[in-house]
């Protein structure tokens, strides 16, 4: 059928408002959707898996890095944005990419703020650990565990040499970024018992401040206080400065 | 590519469906097969609870057989 002779193609030619709300609804599921104002403050989600050179299965949700990174100097170079809140509900990914915007968030120069709702597993951790201050939600939870590989190996003592090193990244960047101590960190990552066909530990909300990996528990209302005031002292100190 | 991630890698990358899945007996054992689709069956498990049907040539996975 001709896409000209279709029904709601007429539909959307005489009344567009109307058109509007039926993407809407097709889209999101909804028909009005609730508009951010002018803020001062870019919001990144981090959902799903984290996608990094290879595309994933169709099937899987993920945040791609090739969408992330330009954002973030978009972000930088902005003189509208004063700070970030990273949204963090992932699963892990590519370990490459997960750094990498990891190294990216922690080199801003505006306040950062993230929080962990859900699930920020595996390397969703350096992200989480990556912003100035960072939130997790009472009933979020964190999965800590070793890198591990599936296939064929060709060269043993390489293949395990790579792997340690690519660990070693992962536990730097968290002990460098977080008050937990890298033995602490490296207890949860290969402790027996916890996990149910893995060795590592699934740390909730407040345990995950208790070890030092996340600042405090808190949601959106914390995180929006928190950047305000960071961006406030942010302000002041440049205007010292200036002065 | 290394991915970091509590999920299992078959939850990440489904495996491909390779043909129709079947069950059969053959020589008494037996048989997780995929279908060739020209009458031919081809092994993918064996199904026995006989040890010697593991040792059995014929049986070993990835031999083809004729209905």
């Amino acid at each position: 059928m001709n896409m000209k002779d279709s029904p709601n193609q007429d539909e959307k030619q005489q009344d567009p408002s109307k058109s509007s709300i039926v993407d809407k609804i097709q889209q999101l599921g909804q028909s009005s959707v609730p508009q951010p104002s002018d803020s001062n403050i870019h919001v990144l989600p981090v959902i799903g898996q984290v996608e990094g050179h290879v595309q994933l299965p169709a099937q899987n949700k993920t945040t791609k890095y090739e969408h992330l990174i330009p954002q973030l100097i978009a972000i930088e170079q902005n003189p509208k944005i004063e700070g970030l809140v990273v949204l963090l509900n992932t699963v892990g990914g590519d370990v490459e990419a997960g750094l990498a915007i990891s190294e990216m968030i922690a080199s801003l120069s505006k306040p950062t703020v993230s929080i962990v709702l859900g699930g920020g597993h595996s390397i969703g951790v350096p992200i989480a650990v990556s912003s100035d201050y960072s939130f997790i939600a009472e009933t979020a939870t964190m999965t800590i565990h070793p890198i591990r590989m599936t296939g064929l190996v060709i060269g043993v003592p390489q293949t395990f040499e790579y792997m340690d090193k690519m660990q070693e990244r992962v536990v730097n960047f968290v002990t460098r970024h977080s008050n937990i101590e890298e033995d602490t960190f490296k207890e949860l990552m290969f402790a027996k018992g916890n996990l149910t066909r893995d060795i590592g530990t699934n740390v909730v909300g407040q345990q995950a401040v208790d070890h030092g990996l996340i600042d405090a528990v808190g949601g959106v209302k914390e995180a929006m206080e928190k950047l305000n005031e960071m961006i406030d002292k942010n302000k002041d100190h440049e205007n010292q400065v200036i002065q | 590519m290394t991915l970091y991630t509590p999920l299992s890698e078959h939850d990440i990358f489904p495996r491909e469906e390779a043909g129709k899945v079947v069950y059969h007996q053959h020589k008494h054992c037996p048989v997780k097969c995929v279908d060739g689709g020209d009458g031919r069956k081809q092994i993918l498990q064996v199904l026995s609870t006989d040890p010697l049907h593991y040792m059995d040539p014929e049986l070993q996975p990835g031999q083809w057989l004729d209905s």
